[in-house]
C-alpha cells in the first residue's frame, strides 16, 4: 500500500445517503472503503440507479457506470457492479482484490442467519448500535438452536450493543446467556467484565466463583477496568465527566 | 453572451517613477501606456495627490500638475509607507500607507480607461527594483482594497522579468546567452543569463558580472563603457544584449557600440524591458498556471522542488507542492491526500541544479487512530522567505465514517 493516495475525484457537497447504516459519502474513497469494508452492508441502496447517477453528475464517472450497470440487471450479481468502479479506480491491489471478489462471492451464497451476522458485526464496528442490536436478534430468530456457537456470538453482539447504548444490566444477562450456551474463556472474561461494570463488588465476587473464575482472569479483568479508567477518566475526584461523556456519546450513537 | 474583455498588466512600481503596459492579443505582446496622450514617455512620478474638500485623488502626471494648480494635499514617498506601514493625517482623516498605495493605484490604473480595475484585470504582476516581503505584503494589501483577488496579484522581480521577456522572443535571441546592462548615470551593472540544457528540464542561470563607474564626461564615460564591457564578455558572443535604463547614449558611446556590436548582432535598448516582461507574466498566468518549461534560478527563485511521493489510481505519482525555479512569492500549494497506513508526511527536497534529493519527515502526532485510507489531510504550503517553506497540515477525517478531528500541524522547511 502506498504511504499517501491522490484523491482526483474530489469531494462533493450533495452527498450520497446510504439509509441502513444512516452515512453520507462525499466522495468516490468514501464509497470505495465502505464498499470494501463492510461488503455485508452492500443492499439496495448500493444496487440502485440513482447511485449510479450521482458517480456520473458528481464525478464524471459517466463511462465507468455504463460497465457498472450491468450489475444491475435482474441477474446482475454485486461483484459486476463494483468491479468496474474498483477498476477504474485501482483502490485495490490485484491480491486485495482477489480476496475481496472471494468475500463478496461467500456472501452471495451465504444463509440468510449469517449474512446477518456479518452485517450485525459490521454495524457494531461502525457504530451502529441500535441496528446491530436489531440485527443480531432477528439472526437468533433465524439460526437453528442447534448451533449453539453461531447463537452465542449473536447474542454477544447484541450484549456489546446493548453496553454500548449503556443498557449494563441487560447487557451483563447476555453476556451470561452466550457463556452459558457455549462457554468459551473469551465469553468467560467478557462476562466477568460486565459483572464488575453491572454489580456491587461482593456480588461480583460472588458470581465469579460461580462461574469459576481463576486468579488468573480476575487479574485480567482488574487490568482491563484500569486502562477503562486511565483512559476515560483523567481526574478520579471528578467522575462526573465520565458520566457526561457516557451521555453525550450514547445520544450520538443511538440517535435517542 | 460577448465576452468581457479582461487586460493582463504589468506595473512597475518604484519609489520615484513608475510604468504600465498591457497585453495586446493582436500585437501578441507587452505595450506600454503612454504616460499622457500623444506622449511616447511610459514613466511618470510615484506621486500621489488628494484635492482638497473632496474625494478626488490623482495620480502620475497629474498629481504633479494638481499640486501647482489646486488645493490639496501630496503624497511623498508613497512606497515607503506602505511598506512601513506609516500613516498620514489628509483632511483629517488618518491613512495607513497601504491605503494611500490603493489610491495611487486605482489612480493610475484609470489609464485602462476603466475606474473598476478589479474587474478590468484578469492579472497584474507588479515588479520593481527592490523586490521583498514588505514591498509584497504592501502591493497585496493596497490592490485588495481595490477588489483584487489574492489570485490575480503576481510579485517579480526584474530578473525574473527579464527572464521571462527574453524567452517571449525567438529562440535566436537566447541560445547562445543574454547580456544585461542595466546604465544608469553613475555606472553599468552587467549579469549574463545562460541555460545549461545538460539535464532536464533545462535549467536557466542570471550570474552578475560586475559593475563599474561610469564619468559624466562623454569621451571618459565611453572608454569606461568599454573597457569594462570587453572584460565582462572576454571576447564572448552572445545572442542578444540588452541596454536597460537611461544611462546610455549613442552620442557618447563611439567606441562602446562597436564593442557591443562585436559581441552580439541583436542589441535592443529600452526603458521597459523589465515592466513588458512583468506584463507577458502576467499574461501567461492569466492563459494558464504560468508553468515553465525551464529551471530559472533568479533572485527569488526557489532553489529546491518540494514533492511527496504518493499513489494515483494504482500509479506511482509525485504531488509536487513547490518547484524549483517557481518565484517565491508565487509559490505555494493547497491540497489534499488521503493517508495509506502511515502517521506521518514525508517530503522530497529535491534541489537545483545538482539533484539531490533528502526526504524530511513531518510526524502527525496525535493523529486519530484510524483504519488505512481513512484520513484526508489537507496540506498548505507557502514561502515565508527565500529559503523556507511553511507547511500546515490539518486532520479532514473521512467524510461521517470518520469525522475530522481538525487537528493541525506547522512546520517550517528549510528548502536549500
Amino acid at each position: 500500500m502506498a504511504y499517501y493516495e491522490l484523491s482526483r475525484t474530489g469531494r462533493t457537497t450533495r452527498p450520497y445517503y446510504l439509509s441502513s447504516v444512516g452515512l453520507n459519502l462525499y466522495s468516490v474513497e468514501e464509497l470505495l472503503f465502505f464498499l470494501h469494508r463492510h461488503p455485508a452492508l452492500i443492499d439496495e441502496d448500493i444496487r440502485s440507479e440513482k447511485l449510479l447517477g450521482w458517480l456520473a453528475e458528481e464525478f464524471g464517472l459517466t463511462h465507468v457506470t455504463y460497465a457498472m450497470r450491468r450489475g444491475l440487471t435482474k441477474d446482475g450479481d454485486t461483484t459486476l457492479l463494483i468491479l468496474p468502479l474498483m477498476r477504474e479506480m485501482s483502490y485495490l491491489t490485484p491480491g486485495e482484490l482477489n480476496s475481496y471478489l472471494k468475500k463478496l462471492q461467500t456472501l452471495d451464497h451465504a444463509s440468510k442467519e449469517v449474512r446477518l451476522k456479518m452485517q450485525a458485526e459490521d454495524l457494531y464496528s461502525m457504530r451502529r448500535y441500535g441496528a446491530a442490536e436489531d440485527l443480531s436478534r432477528e439472526a437468533l430468530e433465524t439460526a437453528p438452536l442447534s448451533e449453539r456457537g453461531f447463537r452465542a456470538s449473536m447474542l454477544t453482539i447484541e450484549a456489546a450493543s446493548r453496553m454500548q447504548l449503556l443498557m449494563w444490566e441487560e447487557a451483563a444477562d447476555l453476556f451470561r446467556e452466550a457463556y452459558e450456551l457455549h462457554p468459551t474463556a473469551e465469553r468467560k472474561l467478557r462476562l466477568l467484565l460486565a459483572l464488575r461494570l453491572t454489580k456491587p463488588r461482593e456480588r461480583y465476587e460472588e458470581l465469579a466463583e460461580e462461574i469459576g473464575a481463576d486468579d488468573e482472569q480476575l487479574k485480567m479483568v482488574r487490568e482491563k477496568i484500569e486502562e477503562a479508567y486511565a483512559a476515560d477518566l483523567p481526574d478520579p475526584d471528578h467522575p462526573e465527566e465520565l458520566l457526561e461523556k457516557y451521555c453525550t456519546l450514547y445520544h450520538e450513537e443511538s440517535g435517542r | 453572451m460577448n465576452k468581457v474583455r479582461t487586460y493582463a498588466v504589468g506595473f512597475e512600481l518604484n519609489s520615484d517613477t513608475s510604468q504600465i503596459s498591457i497585453y495586446s492579443e493582436k500585437e501578441k505582446d507587452a505595450i506600454p501606456l503612454p504616460s499622457k496622450t500623444g506622449s511616447t514617455e511610459g514613466r511618470f512620478p510615484t506621486a500621489l495627490f488628494k484635492r482638497a474638500g473632496s474625494d478626488e485623488w490623482f495620480a502620475g502626471i497629474e498629481a504633479g500638475y494638481y499640486e501647482h494648480v489646486e488645493k490639496g494635499t501630496s503624497v511623498r514617498h508613497l512606497l515607503t509607507k506602505a511598506e512601513s506601514g506609516s500613516t498620514q493625517l489628509i483632511d483629517g482623516k488618518r491613512y495607513t500607507g497601504q491605503e494611500l498605495l490603493a489610491e495611487y493605484f486605482r489612480a493610475a490604473l484609470r489609464m485602462l480607461g476603466t475606474e473598476d480595475a478589479a474587474s478590468a484585470v484578469s492579472r497584474i504582476c507588479v515588479t520593481g527594483r527592490t523586490v521583498h516581503e514588505a514591498f509584497a505584503d504592501a502591493v497585496h494589501q493596497a490592490l485588495s482594497l481595490l477588489g483584487f483577488k489574492p489570485e490575480q496579484i503576481l510579485i517579480a522581480a526584474y530578473d525574473e522579468c527579464f527572464y521571462r521577456y527574453v524567452y517571449a522572443q525567438k529562440p535566436e535571441l537566447w541560445t547562445r546567452g543574454s547580456l544585461l546592462l542595466e546604465v544608469t548615470e553613475d555606472d553599468v551593472t552587467a549579469s549574463r543569463m545562460t541555460e545549461y540544457r545538460v539535464r532536464k528540464p533545462a535549467y536557466v542561470k542570471m550570474e552578475e558580472l560586475g559593475q563599474a563607474a561610469l564619468p559624466r564626461d562623454a569621451s571618459d564615460r565611453d572608454r569606461a563603457f568599454s573597457e569594462a564591457v570587453r572584460e565582462w564578455t572576454g571576447g564572448k558572443s552572445f545572442s542578444s544584449i540588452f541596454l536597460s535604463g537611461r544611462g546610455f547614449g549613442r552620442e557618447w558611446a563611439k567606441e562602446s557600440l562597436p564593442i557591443l556590436m562585436k559581441s552580439s548582432s541583436k542589441i535592443f535598448a529600452g526603458d521597459n524591458l523589465y515592466l513588458k516582461g512583468a506584463c507577458l507574466i502576467a499574461e501567461k498566468f492569466a492563459e494558464g498556471n504560468g508553468a515553465d518549461e525551464r529551471i530559472f534560478d533568479g533572485s527569488e527563485s526557489l532553489k529546491a522542488s518540494l514533492s511527496i511521493d504518493a499513489s494515483d489510481k494504482g500509479k506511482p505519482a509525485v504531488l509536487t507542492l513547490l518547484k524549483a525555479g517557481e518565484n517565491r512569492f508565487l509559490a505555494g500549494t493547497e491540497c489534499e491526500l488521503i493517508l495509506g497506513d502511515v502517521s506521518f508526511l514525508l517530503f522530497v527536497l529535491t534541489s537545483y541544479p545538482d539533484g539531490k534529493r533528502r526526504t524530511v519527515r513531518m510526524d502527525l502526532d496525535g493523529l486519530p487512530n484510524r483504519p488505512p485510507r481513512a484520513t484526508r489531510i489537507g496540506l498548505s504550503v507557502k514561502m515565508t522567505d527565500r529559503t523556507h517553506a511553511a507547511i500546515h497540515a490539518t486532520d479532514l477525517g473521512f467524510g461521517d465514517l470518520y469525522p475530522a478531528s481538525m487537528k493541525e500541524w506547522h512546520s517550517v522547511l528549510e528548502l536549500v
